[in-house]
């Protein structure tokens, strides 16, 4: 793995959608992972707010860490104030949703909120940091981020919907196939590794 | 040190995210003053943009029918809207057909204002007020059904006709934390000024009607709304026949007692059908009127008298009963209100006999 | 389990008795998906399906309602009253269904045991498979459905 400042941009972009998804390959965010996957609709809405804020928080929190946190010698500080970030921009976003995407906001309702405390979103900020990735990197990992986790949820839902009428053990339904399902997933994206190396 | 140093930090970035939220809520969530044109002009509001249509046109004194208050679950606050609100959203889908949906109907408890808006109501809701009215007396009619008067307050005066029904609102009580809206018929009549009775039947896991049997005492204040409904008397025949069960005796009081006031010269059977004796009341005051007027005939009936009840009159469903004495169905008109049951049934009765379907006029809420 | 916000919404309509006095969930403190699932594994054990239960309780309710409020023989087994009330009920799933204001109550004559439900509790059980929480007033038991009605 070379120097963290060489690795092309482009190339963190791919690696955070495919080789190091955030939630098949790393495991972060499976909380609505699990339980927003069983409308396709839904879980695409929701995996579009999620890459929003991903894009959006790892670039403020980027600023916040060069710009504030590193000089003042705060760096212990640095999962609380990443977390206040993430809550505020979420606010924001939810309340630009209700003005500008009513539709979208209706149907992701309560849990937008709970994007706040979805752990791949603090993860790929502090990804960030212990990489020491420049602004421009900065950019294109959370971008890769969010639209692999966005991929993730996609795929769960649409194999969930292909199975929505089929008859499973009793007490596998819900939450007991879904993890099978995603584990399955996984394997498969396990696939893409050694192409691109970024961890 | 560090100690005050990780504080200062913490509470600084916060207070200045805190700032950026509120200033973007400002921004975001203000939407000015908003102008409501209504009927091409016919009426104009200004109000304060955020809140739902409905609330805001409700704030301004005009009601747009809702049982639900506001959380799109009865599809009956709709109202046509020429200009541009966005897309229909995911709660109004169930409740609109494509037609409404090409027309501009929406569900006005889910539209907010955001902009200046351009709207179309049937005229008949400009008339309906909104009344705070106080309890003057309760009488129980019979062992689930009791009578309330109310004395209008502020407005003191509703004009409706009989027939047409009003909305009132219940208040929180026990575990049931919300305030419901629901329809009762009007059994006073007009020129009883400044009072509007209402006969309401206590219905198992009702809101309302348990709210109102068992936590509501005289001198409560209630709020009301009306007049609604098209359930009135129309011109064109001279024999009436009126059919009703349980609490629908209510708009057919009014009118009764409406007609025989006004001295209209109308032949009119009235047939009450209850099960045992115990479901009947007013029992008196119909025969009485029997007896004062020679054009109003009362006919009781019970479809199961008890032996206890050593009931005398008419025995039989109300269909066999309404069969029995409806014979020709030449300028007659016929007024039912009851269960959907009854009003099915006494319509194929009716029909049967030869009457149209123009002549038979029936409430039902739903 | 996390639930879709629409259920959600769905779920706190249910609680908060703005549609019926009790509320529809009665004492139960399960997320409404894991009533539904739950009541859906009980039903396949039993045997049967939503539909078949729905059907059998439709029948009942058409043939009370001949009475026009007085009890009717069916199947020479059972007593059925069916009592009606003005207006109706909005279906709290959102699916712009209003259900008239029915109660029916099926007496089996021999053991006297006794069923009572309702024209939305037809509905719902037909639409949705909810069969209302545990200590719901109107809350249907599958299994008493199969004893007393089949």
């Amino acid at each position: 793995m070379g120097t963290p400042a060489a690795i092309h941009p482009i190339v963190i972009l791919l690696a955070a959608i495919f080789t190091s998804n955030m939630v098949l390959a790393n495991f972060l965010g499976m909380c609505p992972f699990i339980s927003v996957s069983n409308e396709y609709k839904t879980a695409s809405g929701l995996g579009k707010a999620v890459s929003l804020v991903m894009l959006v928080t790892t670039i403020l929190n980027w600023f916040l860490y060069h710009y504030v946190i590193a000089p003042l010698g705060l760096e212990y500080l640095r999962f609380i104030l990443f977390i206040v970030v993430i809550a505020a921009s979420v606010q924001i976003i939810e309340m630009a949703l209700d003005r500008y995407l009513p539709e979208l906001h209706v149907k992701l309702g309560i849990f937008l909120p709970l994007i706040t405390v979805n752990c791949s979103i603090l993860g790929i900020s502090l990804f960030m940091v212990i990489r020491d990735y420049t602004a421009l990197q900065t950019v294109f990992f959370g971008l890769g981020s969010g639209l692999g986790w966005w991929l993730a949820i996609c795929a769960l839902a649409a194999i969930r919907e292909k199975i929505a009428r089929n008859k499973l053990p009793i007490g596998l339904g819900g939450p007991g196939i879904t993890f099978i399902i995603t584990g399955i997933m996984a394997l498969a994206f396990i696939g893409f590794a050694g192409t691109l190396m970024i961890q | 040190m560090e100690i005050v140093q990780t504080v200062l930090s913490i509470s600084l970035i916060s207070s200045a995210l805190a700032v950026v939220v509120v200033i973007a809520d400002r921004f975001l969530n203000d939407y000015g003053e908003c102008v409501i044109d209504i009927n091409g002009g016919n009426r104009q509001m200004t109000v304060n943009g955020g809140s739902t249509l409905l609330s805001a046109l409700a704030a301004n004194r005009i009601f747009i029918p809702s049982a639900c208050g506001g959380k799109a679950t009865c599809g009956l606050c709709t109202v046509q809207v020429a200009s541009d609100v966005g897309p229909v959203l995911p709660t109004e889908e169930p409740y609109l057909s494509e037609e409404q949906v090409n027309e501009g109907v929406r569900l006005s408890c889910q539209i907010k204002i955001k902009h200046d808006l351009e709207i179309h109501i049937p005229e008949e809701l400009f008339n309906i007020e909104q009344y705070q009215a106080r309890i003057e007396k309760i009488t129980d009619l019979t062992h689930d059904i009791k009578e309330f008067r109310f004395a209008l307050e502020e407005p003191a005066e509703l004009a409706f006709k009989p027939g047409q029904y009003v909305q009132i609102d219940s208040k929180p009580y026990g575990s049931v934390t919300e305030s419901v809206s629901r329809a009762y018929s009007i059994s006073s009549v007009p020129s009883d000024k400044g009072f509007v009775d209402l006969i309401i039947r206590l219905v198992p896991n009702g809101i309302c009607t348990t709210f109102m049997h068992e936590h509501v005492k005289e001198g409560d204040t209630i709020t009301l709304r009306g007049p609604f409904g098209d359930f009135y008397l129309r011109d064109g025949a001279d024999d009436l026949v009126f059919i009703a069960g349980g609490s629908g005796l209510a708009p057919i009081k009014s009118l009764v007692f409406d007609i025989l006031e006004q001295g209209l010269e109308k032949n009119m059977t009235f047939f009450f059908g209850a099960v045992t004796k115990k479901d009947l009341y007013y029992v008196e005051l119909f025969q009485d009127l029997e007896k004062r007027y020679p054009n109003f005939r009362y006919i009781p009936a019970l479809s199961n008298p008890a032996p206890e009840d050593a009931w005398q009159g008419d025995v039989g469903l109300i269909t066999d009963v309404v069969a029995k004495y409806v014979e020709t169905p030449v300028n007659k008109q016929a007024y039912l209100c009851g269960s959907p049951g009854m009003i099915n049934a006494c319509i194929n009765v009716l029909t049967g006999i030869g009457l149209t379907e123009d002549e038979v006029f029936y409430d039902k809420f739903t | 389990m996390k639930q879709s916000p629409e259920l959600h919404a769905i779920q706190e309509n249910m609680r908060s008795g703005s549609l019926a006095g009790f509320g529809f969930l009665g004492s139960d403190t399960r997320q409404l998906i894991d009533i539904l699932e739950a009541d859906d594994a009980l039903v396949t054990q039993l045997g049967t399906t939503h539909g078949d239960i729905a059907r059998r309780l439709q029948f009942f309710y058409t043939e009370g309602r001949k009475g026009l409020g007085q009890a009717v023989e069916v199947e020479r087994r059972y007593d059925v009253v069916a009592e009606e009330h003005k207006g109706g009920i909005p279906c709290p799933f959102r699916d712009n269904h209003t259900a008239p204001k029915v109660m029916v109550s099926v007496t089996d004559q021999k053991t006297g045991q006794r069923l009572s439900f309702s024209a939305l509790n037809i509905h719902m059980i037909q639409a949705h498979g909810f069969y209302e929480g545990h200590g719901a007033k109107f809350r249907i038991e599958p299994a008493t459905v199969m004893r007393i009605l089949f």
